[in-house]
């Protein structure tokens, strides 16, 4: 017994055990159903066909029939070499010819086997039984059946040429043909139902992918209008933001504005800005009007700069007149846009807005505003001015009060037939019984700096709504009181 | 002595009040520049004559109250007459503490104009005449040689050329000799009138040994 036979023989049963070979089948036929690459898909057959005659040629090689055979083994040996070079360098070969030369190499074990099994007689039978058997599975497996004809033409050769009976070599080979058949068929079944075993698995992967995709489109075609809504949404936002700063600009010019008609009591910087404004045409008038005095003193021919200078007298004095009117604009507030408003709103923007000067004055500022009252036809900015205005000389009058009871409350109610009533009141000393008729006129103020604007443009504003403005002394304090009409009724009203 | 036509800088917004004063300025004899804003000013190079600079606080740019400051961080000392359109009083207290020679209220008068504009050339120009001394006294004394410069510092300082002598370890004779000679390249008659140099120059008081034994304690 050769040692090295049985190390092959065990080699090769390592290798080429047909449930691996089906498997691997089984893997390349998936292989190429799912398009991997074609040289994937060769591997395993070039491994059986070369490992095959590797074994075979071995075996022969050293137990050599004759010397002439020994170049002949030699060149299917090289064949079976390249056949597992190829497949196990991932060349880019085309399928076809990869199937072909693996096809011949297992053809030519085909061969080896059958003429090996003539040659030897027992007891290498078996292993050589068994290496022809997996040789042909492995040609078959192959399925080129141009390569299963050449193995047999050249098993008809090789008989010829040896000078076997043709009759033994048939036997040997169409059993060996007949075994790999079986081999086969069986390795075919397993593989097939594998296969649909993974086919099944595959459509339910396609399935699932095609859902995704169906989702993804579904999510794409969305995408579209998803977007366009996001825009919207963006520009609704922009929208919202910019008339957010337009609404807080308003607010701030509004602050402004009643802070300029409430500074008028006091003339604070409203006065300071007048001047500035009044001033600056004033200088240049002053002294354009000093150098036409020095021209005159020294009179030149030349007259242009003189000239010059009258008209820019001119220009300056229209210019501060400009602004003296402007300031006038700015009291009388002509222009009124009536529009549906609900006081208690306006109050609480009032509110709002002098939240902090309470705080600072350590005024408690307090509001009954009843519910669901009527709207009012009006103009918004100019009630804001008279509730902001009566609000400020609240916080006045309590200038000289104890912390503890400063305390200013603003109030609406409804009065039958169709008005509203807002009072705001005041914790502070009151006002004189001589007092309380010119408090309402232009120019009188009981306060120090003060100018007597704030109530008289009070007045003229709520007359101009159709109201009426009054003040009374309450127990606590001073509160001035004016009536709206009424332009819808209140729901519970 | 001749000098160049005083220059009045003026920086106001305000066209019509620009317009205004450089027709009057330029009646009084000054020449006169106007700019509309700081930076304007500030990019422009000063002439060496006496000037003055006719702000108005309220700038679009830079408010006057800072160009002051920039100038003065800057180093260019321009007498300025503040002029504003309405001032308080911090701020004409705050304009006036940084040296300025005069803070008017639009509208102002000719007369206060004119007078805050001839001060402020004035202050200038006793400024300019007062650095042209001092670079001509710092020029002298740079012509003096080390030994020279010490000998100038006890000199000052009242000791009689025996003492000087005895703190540079050297004859009296040496000394007498330096002595005139920092008399003749100081360009200084007397004693007294080298003092006075030294004191514009701010040269300091040497230590001297003698100074030295006194302040040991006992």
């Amino acid at each position: 017994m050769n040692p090295d036979n049985g190390n092959s023989q065990h080699h090769s049963k390592k290798h080429q055990a047909p449930s691996d070979d089906g498997t691997r089948a089984i893997e390349t036929a998936l292989h190429s159903a799912l398009n991997r690459s074609t040289l994937d898909s060769l591997k395993p057959i070039a491994l059986t066909g070369g490992t095959v005659y590797l074994t075979a040629s071995i075996t022969v090689y050293f137990f050599p029939v004759d010397e002439n055979w020994i170049p002949v083994f030699l060149l299917l040996m090289g064949l079976a070499f390249l056949g597992l070079f190829l497949a196990l360098n991932q060349w880019e070969v085309p399928v076809r010819l990869a199937n072909l030369l693996i096809a011949i190499i297992a053809a030519a074990g085909v061969c080896t086997c059958t003429l090996m099994m003539w040659q030897f007689p027992e007891p290498r039978q078996t292993t050589n039984f068994m290496l022809l058997v997996i040789a042909a599975g492995a040609l078959i497996l192959s399925t080129q059946w141009l390569a299963v004809i050449i193995a047999t033409s050249c098993l008809i050769w090789l008989s010829m040429a040896l000078g076997a009976p043709p009759s033994a070599l048939w036997v040997h080979y169409g059993f060996s043909l007949f075994v790999a058949i079986i081999l086969a068929a069986t390795i075919h079944f397993v593989r097939k139902r594998t296969l649909r075993r993974l086919e099944i698995h595959r459509i339910m992967d396609q399935v699932r992918k095609d859902r995704l995709e169906i989702a993804l489109l579904v999510v794409r075609l969305h995408e579209e209008e998803i977007r366009l809504l996001n825009e919207q949404l963006e520009q609704r936002v922009l929208e919202r933001t910019a008339e957010l700063h337009s609404s807080e600009e308003r607010n701030r010019t509004l602050l402004s504005e009643l802070n300029h008609v409430a500074r008028v009591t006091t003339m604070g910087e409203l006065a300071a800005s007048i001047a500035h404004e009044v001033n600056q045409p004033l200088c240049a008038i002053i002294n354009n009007a000093s150098f036409c005095r020095r021209w005159l003193e020294k009179p030149s021919d030349d007259f242009s700069e003189m000239r010059e200078a009258i008209s820019d007298i001119n220009e300056s004095g229209k210019r501060a007149s400009e602004v003296i009117t402007r300031v006038r604009n700015l009291f009388s507030k002509s222009e009124v846009e009536p529009t549906e408003i609900e006081i208690n709103e306006i109050i609480l923007q009032v509110i709002a807005l002098m939240r902090n000067e309470a705080r600072k004055r350590n005024v408690r500022l307090q509001t009954e505003l009843s519910d669901s009252l009527p709207t009012i036809m009006g103009d918004k900015i100019q009630l804001q001015q008279v509730i902001l205005n009566l609000i400020l000389n609240g916080f006045d009058a309590m200038n000289d009060i104890a912390r503890s009871e400063r305390e200013l409350l603003i109030r609406s109610v409804f009065q039958q037939p169709a008005e509203l009533l807002i009072e705001v009141s005041d914790t502070g000393h009151g006002i004189d019984t001589e007092n309380l008729k010119q408090i309402f006129d232009a120019f009188y103020s009981t306060k120090p700096g003060g100018m007597g604007m704030g109530l008289s443009i009070c007045q003229t504003i709520v007359r101009a709504h159709g109201g009426k403005l009054w003040a009374a002394n309450s127990q606590r304090g001073a509160k001035f009181q004016f009536t709206l009409p009424a332009v819808k009724e209140g729901r519970d009203a | 002595m001749p000098e160049a036509n005083p220059m009045v800088f003026v920086v106001d917004d305000d066209n019509m009040v620009r317009m205004s004063l450089q027709r009057l300025i330029c009646s009084e004899g000054f020449s006169v520049t106007t700019f509309d804003s700081a930076q304007d000013f500030l990019q422009h190079t000063l002439p060496d004559c006496p000037a003055c600079l006719v702000l108005d606080v309220r700038l679009p740019d830079l408010n006057g109250l800072d160009l002051q400051h920039e100038l003065a961080a800057a180093k260019i000392h321009i007498p300025i007459v503040f002029i504003t359109g309405h001032g308080d009083i911090p701020m004409s207290v705050k304009a006036m503490k940084a040296g300025a020679v005069g803070f008017l209220t639009k509208p102002f008068s000719e007369q206060d104009l004119m007078n805050a504009i001839n001060e402020a050339i004035e202050k200038d120009r006793t400024a300019r005449i007062a650095q042209t001394e001092l670079n001509r006294l710092r020029q002298n004394y740079e012509s003096l040689t080390p030994r020279e410069r010490e000998v100038f510092a006890f000199v000052v300082t009242g000791m009689l050329n025996k003492q000087v002598a005895f703190e540079l370890k050297v004859t009296e004779k040496t000394i007498k000799a330096h002595r005139a000679l920092v008399m003749q390249k100081m360009q200084a008659n007397s004693l007294a009138d080298l003092v006075r140099i030294a004191e514009k120059l701010k040269i300091q008081q040497p230590t001297t040994t003698l100074n030295n034994l006194k302040n040991q304690p006992h």
